[in-house]
């Protein structure tokens, strides 16, 4: 237990606002919503800095209370207007011909090697952190929680009210854009266009 | 030989489901466990279908690394910081709220 129930705040935001802030950022692609997240994340500590038990690092401490702030955001966000269940435009469903087999020029291309190797090189995190951009912004926001948050889908549905096949269709279209954008700008060509 | 048993593999290929519906269930294969007709039907289907075996280890790679970096908040590069002009806010704020809360 910390001895003094009075948080020294003052090292605070020079030690860990940048980091949480660029936690913030990935999850919810907004400058202004992520400096909201931090701020939130920061008086909540402060509120709760008596329940803090010292067990966990206070970098670990801020992230769990910044999780729970994200989605939140989200939980807000699905309430209004049932922002989520509304089902998203397919643009994709072009990959394939009418028989349902791939159509040549839209099929997945070598990545050369082993995709694997590809992907550990450092400046393909840029090329996927901007891929990650480009997804609509439901679609992004189901997949940062399923795959960045690791949260389970049926936790998902419930917190954002949707059914489970409709989380399932978006994060499918979700994993089909990013591979193709991915695919375009990393092996294709070292231009990066966003996709409109 | 060879080429009879890439004939038979492709063959398979054709009696399972589309790649269309293939591709889905590839991706709910990340989400939720798949009865084991539906496992089946992928492993059939992607041996004898190299784009659709193609796209599951593509998928795989993207999934492997955004499971390792998730947690790091370095992923979304050094160049993103919080403008100082917020953090002497926030400083601020911080600041009165403690000493409101004593």
């Amino acid at each position: 237990m910390p001895e003094n129930k009075h948080p020294q705040t003052a090292h605070w935001v020079d030690d860990y606002s940048d980091y949480l802030y660029r936690y913030a950022l990935m999850r919810v692609n907004n400058t202004a919503v992520a400096e909201d997240l931090v701020q939130e994340t920061f008086l909540s500590a402060l509120k709760a800095y008596a329940n803090f038990d010292g067990k966990s690092s206070e970098k670990t401490w801020f992230v769990s209370i910044l999780k729970h702030k994200i989605i939140d955001h989200y939980r807000k966000k699905s309430r209004k207007a049932k922002y989520f269940q509304e089902p998203t435009a397919d643009d994709s469903s072009s990959d394939f011909g009418e028989n349902g087999f791939w159509k040549l020029e839209n099929a997945p291309a070598d990545w050369g090697g082993s995709p694997e190797e590809a992907l550990h090189q450092k400046e393909f995190l840029h090329i996927l952190k901007e891929c990650l951009t480009f997804l609509p912004d439901k679609i992004a926001t189901v997949f940062a929680l399923r795959e960045m948050e690791g949260l389970e889908s049926n936790y998902i549905c419930k917190e954002l009210d949707i059914s489970a096949s409709n989380l399932w269709v978006m994060l499918h279209r979700a994993r089909k854009q990013l591979r193709k954008c991915l695919e375009t700008n990393w092996f294709g060509s070292t231009e990066l266009e966003p996709k409109t | 030989m060879k080429k009879l048993g890439m004939l038979i593999m492709k063959m398979m290929a054709m009696m399972t489901p589309s790649c269309e519906i293939i591709t889905h269930r590839i991706s709910e294969s990340f989400d939720r466990k798949l009865t084991l007709r539906e496992r089946l039907s992928i492993r059939i289907h992607t041996l004898g279908c190299v784009l659709c075996n193609r796209y599951r280890r593509q998928l795989v790679a993207i999934h492997d690394i955004l499971q390792r970096y998730s947690d790091n908040g370095e992923f979304a590069g050094e160049d993103e910081t919080l403008p100082q002009a917020s953090k002497e806010r926030l400083k601020q704020q911080l600041h009165d709220s403690s000493q409101h809360a004593c």
